[in-house]
């Protein structure tokens, strides 16, 4: 790890000046949201009228949905930053998940923690707690020449990827993905393979559940346990994500 | 009908038999407290039974004839009960009506409305239908003794209105009634 | 299925890709597959500090907006919020991108940054930003012009956006529940037609409570609730303007009504009436105020429900000997059973998404609040079940359902309870005072 310094540096720099750089776009706006005040007029015993026949007139709204596109402040964020931060030097715009060293950090400890957690978190049950079980302790031991990556993948993903059981059709909303790794697993890029298909369909869930996958991705990278000397097996992954029936 | 009466007067003299023909032994029984009311109007009996009653005569102390509590004194209840989920009339429930109606045919200015309940084992709007439906076969069985039906007022309170709160079967039996609740517009008949 | 036969798929292409990079050096060609089917239920934790404020009249409502978020999206049981004492980063300006890392560590996928900005003394202006903290991407933002003591709804407000961005459907917190509040015993009970905002809070009385009122429904405006009531003597259909106040029978019928509910467009109004003590299915044009009889059945026919689409009804019947769900065209023609279970089955209520029928079942001495799929009655599922449970009512978005129950003996009390159509998250809903017969609004406007 001669030069791990170095390139960290270098990426670290990279990373602030490319988030300068597409900080104002990635700011986007607000929109703009009126609402209607309702009111409740409470009937007394007093107040009651006899039923009447008359129409209840069509209560006049006065509705003035303003859309108006809110501009994002355009100072430097820079001068800001160090004003908004006075106890902390690091610069906190990093608009990409690549830190690796971050990235290391949390993950590892995200590993351990979600082994953990996963026992009690529970408002709901681990999908598979079993399988779970097994796969990630043998992923834990750190034998890069063991571990299988369909099951690595498969007992990592179970700790990222959310599977919202109460979407309609939940099973039948599948998420292709293609995902390209680096050596050391950090995802370089990431495409929905049928993301037509999504955006296609009626079901909003469909949306939710691709949004799902792109953050279990997201939070379970980097993919460092996959097998190094096997890298050209994995360097491109197709994954289809399709939730079974909860058994 | 005829069967009975046939043999209601071979044995008729000291027994009034209050079991077939009630409304007679309690009509004449009132008679010498109330001595403007009319003597009953259903069911002439040929057979001089009204003769009997001086014999057997004590003092009324019942509720004043024509009034919702004499019609309740009268016909032994004012409501009828109903088995689970059921809204046929038991043998029971039929005795009870004849009585009411016998009541109803008398004062003949009295309204009556009928209110179907229903235990709490059911849930609010199917009870409510169910409740609809025993009222209304109160009414159909009071229409058949002769009552006019536009005297005769259906609702349903469904589980809304039990007479007894706990929570078993004594209790839900209680609920499942139709109650007959009398309108009496004074009691000065004609 | 698709993931069946990818399995062959993954498995080949696993050798092949192994074969490939392995033996012949071709790493330009390999792609690994793999069908990942398993995944957690488990709430997605979302950090939610207090919303920053620059005026002092403005500081209350700022925690108290933060607060009404966290409780909202964390009873939907879809969200944990973290503890707003475990944020390292305190944010001063939500215009600035959060540091995620620090987001990160404290295992936030989604974090919500607000302000509130005090425009005059009237007016508010309530600003939000949703992040993806693994994603390090702004996922939504909003900002809301109200007055002040309009700041619930626009709590509420927020947590939809949210929920909706993060699940992909549309929210429920900025909506109401009518219900009837009770109080005394059993044999003496008095009712009250009542509403509150979804999470119980704002509880108002709509009438007076001399009468005995029944099983209010919101109409698709949520300005109108029809209900039944007693104000006669028996029982009829009611419809309410909640802002006038204003209260008309509907048709004045001879006969009992009961069982009244909205048409999904609102402009029908479907219910059974008794005649001759036999209740079938109406359905009349409110603005016409023309009726239409549906069922001629000389069994009980009540408790119609639309679909989402108006063009079937999902009611209750005993033609077949006992109560069952039975499901019919909106015109009456093409009538089905739905329900086969063991049980009485009633109150059926059509999901406002289409796909399933809430019920009730009454079998073995209990009561029970479940779902079944709307087109067949397949996949029937028992949600919660207790000596007397009964009256589902949707969410807005048909995720989640309220019913009553109501407690054993002469003071057995009603209260209002919510729970997923999974059978998970089951929390009973705040109210003063026992409570029965919830009605969900749709989404306030």
């Amino acid at each position: 790890m001669k030069f791990g310094l170095p390139i960290s540096l270098v990426m670290h720099l990279g990373f602030i000046f490319g988030g300068l750089l597409i900080w104002n776009t990635s700011m986007s706006p607000l929109r703009d949201v009126e609402i209607i005040p309702l009111d409740l007029v409470t009937v007394s015993d007093i107040t009651n009228v006899k039923p009447t026949q008359k129409k209840p007139d069509p209560e006049p709204v006065e509705d003035e949905p303003e859309i108006e596109t809110a501009e994002v402040p355009t100072e430097s964020p820079e001068g800001e930053l160090l004003a908004d931060e006075p106890p902390d030097e690091e610069p906190n715009v990093e608009p990409e998940p690549q830190s690796m060293d971050d990235f290391l950090d949390s993950f590892s400890k995200s590993v351990d923690q979600a082994r953990k957690d996963n026992p009690d978190a529970n408002r709901q049950a681990v999908l598979g707690s079993e399988i779970a079980d097994r796969t990630v302790q043998g992923v834990g031991n750190q034998d890069g020449n063991t571990v299988d990556p369909i099951q690595y993948l498969q007992a990592t993903m179970m700790n990222c990827y959310k599977v919202d059981t109460g979407a309609k059709d939940y099973q039948s909303l599948r998420v292709e993905v293609r995902v390209n790794l680096s050596r050391d697993g950090d995802i370089k890029d990431l495409k929905v393979l049928n993301e037509m298909q999504i955006l296609a369909s009626s079901n909003n869930s469909w949306r939710a559940a691709r949004d799902n996958v792109i953050f279990a991705l997201n939070e379970c990278a980097p993919y460092d346990k996959l097998p190094k000397t096997a890298y050209n097996t994995w360097k491109t992954l197709i994954l289809n994500f399709q939730p079974t029936d909860e058994s | 009908m005829k069967t009975r009466y046939i043999l209601l007067g071979s044995i008729a003299l000291t027994l009034s038999a209050c079991a077939s023909t009630p409304e007679v032994e309690e009509v004449v029984e009132t008679e010498p407290v109330q001595q403007e009311l009319p003597p009953p109007v259903v069911e002439p009996a040929p057979e001089p039974v009204v003769q009997a009653p001086p014999v057997v005569q004590e003092v009324y102390t019942g509720p004043p004839p024509g009034t919702a509590e004499h019609f309740k004194y009268v016909s032994g209840d004012d409501r009828v009960y109903f088995g689970y989920d059921r809204y046929d009339l038991s043998s029971q429930a039929r005795d009870v009506l004849r009585k009411q109606s016998e009541w109803l045919n008398q004062y003949g200015q009295a309204i009556v409305v009928v209110g179907g309940n229903c235990d709490e084992r059911g849930t609010r709007e199917y009870n409510l239908a169910l409740g609809a439906r025993r009222a209304d076969a109160v009414k159909a069985f009071l229409v058949s003794q002769g009552v006019n039906p536009s005297r005769i007022t259906t609702v349903s309170y469904g589980k809304e209105r039990p007479i007894a709160g706990e929570s078993n079967e004594a209790a839900w039996a209680l609920n499942r009634n139709a109650h007959s609740s009398v309108m009496v517009g004074g009691n000065t008949r004609s | 299925m698709l993931f069946r036969r990818s399995i062959s798929v993954y498995i080949l292409s696993l050798v092949i890709g192994l074969f490939m990079s392995v033996s012949m050096s071709m790493p330009a060609q390999a792609q690994l597959e793999v069908d990942i089917t398993r995944g957690h239920t488990n709430p997605t934790p979302i950090a939610i500090p207090d919303f920053l404020n620059a005026h002092p009249e403005t500081a209350q409502i700022s925690k108290d907006m933060a607060k009404v978020i966290r409780d909202d999206l964390e009873r939907s049981g879809l969200f944990a919020v973290l503890d707003p004492a475990s944020y390292i980063e305190k944010q001063t300006d939500i215009n600035y991108q959060p540091k995620f890392a620090d987001w990160r560590l404290i295992k936030a996928k989604a974090l919500v940054s607000g302000r509130i900005v005090r425009e005059s003394e009237n007016r508010l202006r309530v600003e939000f930003r949703l992040w993806d903290i693994y994603g390090g991407e702004q996922l939504d933002g909003l900002r809301f012009a109200t007055t002040p003591d309009n700041w619930r709804r626009i709590a509420h407000k927020v947590s939809d956006s949210i929920y909706k961005r993060l699940t992909g459907e549309s929210g429920y917190f900025d909506s109401r529940i009518v219900y009837i509040s009770e109080s005394g015993n059993k044999v003496n009970r008095k009712k009250r037609l009542a509403i509150m905002d979804q999470d119980g809070a704002n509880p108002q009385f709509l009438l007076g409570g001399a009468d005995l009122v029944l099983t209010p429904r919101f109409s698709p405006s949520t300005q109108t609730v029809t209900y039944l009531s007693w104000e006669t003597g028996r029982s009829q259909v009611y419809l309410l303007d909640i802002e006038t106040g204003r209260r008309e029978i509907l048709g004045n019928f001879p006969n009992l009504t009961m069982a009244p509910r909205f048409s999904p467009n609102g402009t029908k109004l479907i219910f059974s009436m008794s005649k001759g003590g036999n209740s079938d299915i109406y359905v009349m044009d409110l603005k016409s105020r023309s009726t239409q009889r549906l069922t001629t059945d000389p069994s009980i026919d009540t408790s119609p429900s639309f679909s989402p689409d108006g063009r079937k009804i999902v009611f209750n019947s005993d033609r077949g000997g006992s109560p069952q769900l039975y499901t019919m065209n909106a015109n009456g023609s093409n009538v089905k059973r739905l329900s086969f279970g063991d049980g009485r089955y009633t109150t059926p209520v059509w999901s406002p998404r289409g796909d399933l029928i809430a019920f009730t079942k009454s079998l073995n001495g209990q009561f029970h609040i479940g779902v079944m799929g709307a087109a067949d009655g397949k996949g029937e599922r028992i949600l919660d079940s207790s000596y007397m449970n009964e009256g589902p009512t949707w969410a807005p978005n048909g995720r989640v359902i309220l019913f009553s129950r109501e407690g054993r003996g002469a003071n057995g009390r009603s209260s209002i309870w919510s729970i997923d159509l999974n059978g998970q998250n089951l929390l009973k809903v705040p109210t003063s005072g026992a409570a029965s017969d919830p009605a969900w609004s749709p989404l306030l406007p």
